[in-house]
């Protein structure tokens, strides 16, 4: 069966283009979330397997929901996706139970080798 | 991959961002200490930087960079937003802006950013890049630390040593080193990590990372748990024995494999019930929407006609579908005119940067307030409001508000107020205008119009202040910038007036010597549909938009007066001029009557009496523009088709009597 995934960025160019690429990975997108709020309680409401998760937005950013959904799930897998120059960010996300990282921009290659590490078989 | 299908998206949303830039940037400059602000505008140009990095806009992409380099210095405080550097940042903005064109024009490196890019580097002193600090290579453990591997093997653990090689250029190895040692204690103990926790928070790694542990696992389950973490070149697991405890080790390069994972795999299970599809909203092409709504106007004129046969053959079945049809279609209409609804926010966001600018080089201080950027209009009537609007505020900060010492002299504060409020009044939309400035003054707008023609001396003798004010809206005023100079303003004028009035609206003027000068839009809220009154003129049908009547009444022939030779009566205590439409549109004279019926229009800001034959009813009719040989004819607006398949002309009052 598909990865089942969901989609967190304020930039709905960025989740489209996350989308296109991840579709042809053969994963599923369930969801997508425009800030860190939005991705909690998706998160809670659809249970992906995956998320892909913009630290920089607006409301709550990408940390904190990641601290508040690890908190409630341990089993929470988040892939961050980071630009350079967050440096100092990214180490906190380590210590809040991130899974991994990608950086801006990204290419349909780095999102394929992230989903293949995560779909069994 | 081939990206320019992004491109129109990437553009719509750049565009969005940097109209918001330009509102956050002067908020910035108004209140500097406002993290939230500053916080906006960091995001700003991140997103810009991430999206056109996507896209392969490598200028864009690096000025963006560069932008939300210095807003971070802002954030840290370890630069202050002066009025020097938020010009920089403007001017960033200004050339992002031109990249976005360059961009829409499928030439996107054309941009030259090398004269902001060095001004920014400047402004924010020699760019220190951090070296890289390499590991150190000194692989070998220390006495604490052998002894721990001694006894931990003794105690029949594995102690392996995993070295993880990564691609030089992913940026984050530091963070994928991290996860490394974050993970790694579930495993069992860390003995050493090179290099250390600190180094690699500061983000100093070179290609290599190594950690020692003592487990229970094995070499194969190591290996496939650091192979989850993406990014990584190739890593080895080796155990380590007395031989690996000398200074030199060997990276073998292991084959890279992926376990199954079934915990995952237990979890989608689980979850398999409770796949939900998400809705989503869909972006429609205006030109969909236009037809759509020249639809909805076809049908509003068959449930007319079919409305008209009830009546006729007083059919009740046909009435109670009717009744139903009648809900439905305006149902349908009201949705289709929603979705072509705009805030005019979406224009207003220009503004403030476009006054701040004017201001500073006419060395005016000038408060802009904004008001009512929620309130919606149809997007052909926000098309055209934007270049009326740039006009007025021009004029406002122009003309309007005086310099600062002169209002100080006046006893204002130095600083000078320019609105523009949108709100709803009614059915129609209001564009407001002001600012508290001088004013106009009458005497001298007058003085200028006798000097340019326009009016004579005996004319402006008998004129009233407020109409020798609306003397700006004339193009003679407009034309010479010496009158306009003198008349205080006028640059112009006669555009926003013909622009408005062209979609269906009019424009009052309020100026007081002194206090200032207000100019109100009164706008339709849509322009394809409208309420008119149907009226009889011989055997021809006309419409009068609904929003230019004031009432309709019926006079005897013996309340008609003449003035000067004009027509006049007397309605509440004023005498308002008539006119008789036959007259205007050519038509044959009536025969006398003792009676006449009369609609009373608003023109400019005065009444004005149209004696028509008969009114025939109220009704909502879709505009259809009138064809090139046709368009521009005085006094019409439009034509549309009525409900027995006539055409009715649509009048254009203020062209109509002028």
């Amino acid at each position: 069966m598909p990865l089942r995934i969901m989609l967190v960025d304020d930039s709905a160019f960025m989740r489209n283009m996350l989308k296109n690429m991840i579709a042809t990975t053969g994963a599923e997108i369930i969801g997508e979330a425009g800030d860190g709020n939005e991705a909690i309680s998706k998160y809670h409401a659809l249970k992906p397997d995956l998320m892909f998760m913009d630290i920089m937005m607006p409301n709550k950013n990408g940390i904190e929901a990641l601290k508040e959904i690890m908190a409630a799930d341990r089993s929470a897998k988040i892939v961050m996706c980071t630009s350079v120059g967050q440096e100092k960010v990214v180490a906190e996300a380590v210590e809040a139970g991130a899974s991994d990282f990608i950086v801006k921009p990204f290419k349909p290659e780095d999102i394929k080798t992230v989903i293949s590490k995560y779909t069994q078989g | 991959m081939d990206m320019s299908q992004y491109k129109e998206e990437f553009v719509n949303e750049a565009r969005e961002h940097l109209d918001n830039l330009n509102e956050f940037l002067l908020v910035l400059e108004k209140e500097p200490q406002n993290m939230d602000n500053i916080n906006k505008i960091f995001r700003a140009f991140h997103t810009l930087k991430g999206n056109a990095a996507t896209m392969g806009f490598t200028k864009f992409s690096e000025l963006a960079h560069d932008l939300e380099d210095v807003l971070d210095k802002v954030r840290s405080g370890e630069m202050t937003a002066t009025s020097d550097i938020l010009d920089l940042i403007l001017e960033g903005c200004d050339v992002l802006e031109e990249g976005l064109q360059a961009i829409k024009n499928d030439d996107p490196e054309n941009i030259d950013t090398s004269s902001i890019i060095r001004k920014l580097a400047d402004s924010k002193g020699v760019k220190k890049e951090e070296p890289v600090q390499s590991v150190n290579e000194d692989a070998s453990l220390d006495e604490g630390q052998r002894n721990r591997v001694n006894e931990l093997r003794g105690q029949g653990k594995n102690v392996f040593r995993i070295i993880t090689l990564f691609e030089a250029n992913n940026v984050l190895r530091f963070a994928k080193a991290l996860l490394i040692a974050r993970d790694a204690p579930q495993f069992g103990e860390l003995i050493k990590v090179n290099p250390s926790h600190d180094d690699l928070k500061a983000g100093k790694l070179s290609s290599e990372f190594e950690i020692v542990i003592a487990t229970d696992s094995k070499k194969e389950d190591l290996e496939s748990w650091v192979n989850k973490i993406s990014g990584i070149k190739e890593v080895s697991v080796i155990g380590i024995d007395e031989k690996y405890e000398s200074k030199h080790h060997e990276v073998k390069k292991e084959e890279q494999e992926t376990k199954k994972d079934i915990e995952k795999a237990s979890i989608a299970d689980k979850h398999q019930s409770q796949v939900v599809k998400q809705i989503q909203s869909v972006k429609i092409d205006i030109k969909r929407l236009d037809h759509l709504m020249n639809l909805v106007g076809e049908l509003l004129i068959s449930k007319i006609r079919l409305d008209q046969i009830a009546t006729k053959y007083s059919i009740k079945e046909l009435n109670m579908i009717l009744a139903g049809l009648d809900r439905l279609s305006l149902e349908i209409q009201d949705e289709v005119m929603q979705e072509r609804m705009i805030p005019i926010g979406q224009i207003f966001n220009r503004f403030p940067r476009m006054v701040r600018d004017l201001a500073k080089t006419e060395n005016k201080m000038v408060n802009l307030v904004v008001e009512g950027a929620e309130i919606e209009f149809d997007r052909t009537i926000l098309d055209q409001l934007g270049d009326p609007l740039v006009h007025l505020l021009r004029n406002s900060v122009d003309h309007g508000v005086e310099p600062p010492e002169e209002r100080e002299k006046a006893g204002k504060e130095k600083e000078g107020t320019v609105r523009l409020v949108a709100r709803r009044e009614k059915n129609n939309a209001v564009v407001e205008v002001s600012d508290d400035g001088a004013g106009i003054d009458p005497k001298r707008v007058a003085k200028a119009a006798v000097k340019r023609g326009v009016i004579t001396q005996e004319e402006a003798n008998t004129m009233s202040d407020l109409d020798l004010q609306r003397l700006v809206f004339r193009p003679a005023m407009s034309t010479n910038e010496k009158v306009t100079e003198v008349s205080g303003r006028g640059v112009g004028m006669d555009v926003v007036e013909s622009k408005i009035k062209a979609l269906g609206g009019n424009v009052k003027l309020r100026s007081e010597v002194g206090s200032g000068t207000t100019v109100i839009m009164q706008l339709p809220l849509t322009l394809a549909i409208v309420t008119v009154l149907l009226v009889k003129v011989e055997e021809d049908t006309y419409a009068i938009p609904l929003n230019s009547v004031d009432r309709t009444i019926d006079i005897k022939k013996s309340e008609i007066k003449t003035i000067k030779g004009n027509e006049v009566f007397v309605l509440r205590g004023t005498e308002i001029p008539l006119f008789r439409i036959r007259d205007l549109l050519g038509h044959n004279p009536a025969n006398e009557t003792n009676k006449y019926t009369v609609v009373v229009v608003e023109k400019d800001e005065s009444k004005v009496g149209l004696i028509i034959d008969s009114i025939i009813s109220q009704q909502q009719i879709l505009i259809k523009a009138l064809q090139d040989m046709l368009k521009g004819t005085k006094g019409m607006a439009g034509a549309t088709i009525l409900g027995d398949g006539k055409v009715a002309l649509i009048l254009d009052i203020g062209s109509l009597l002028s």
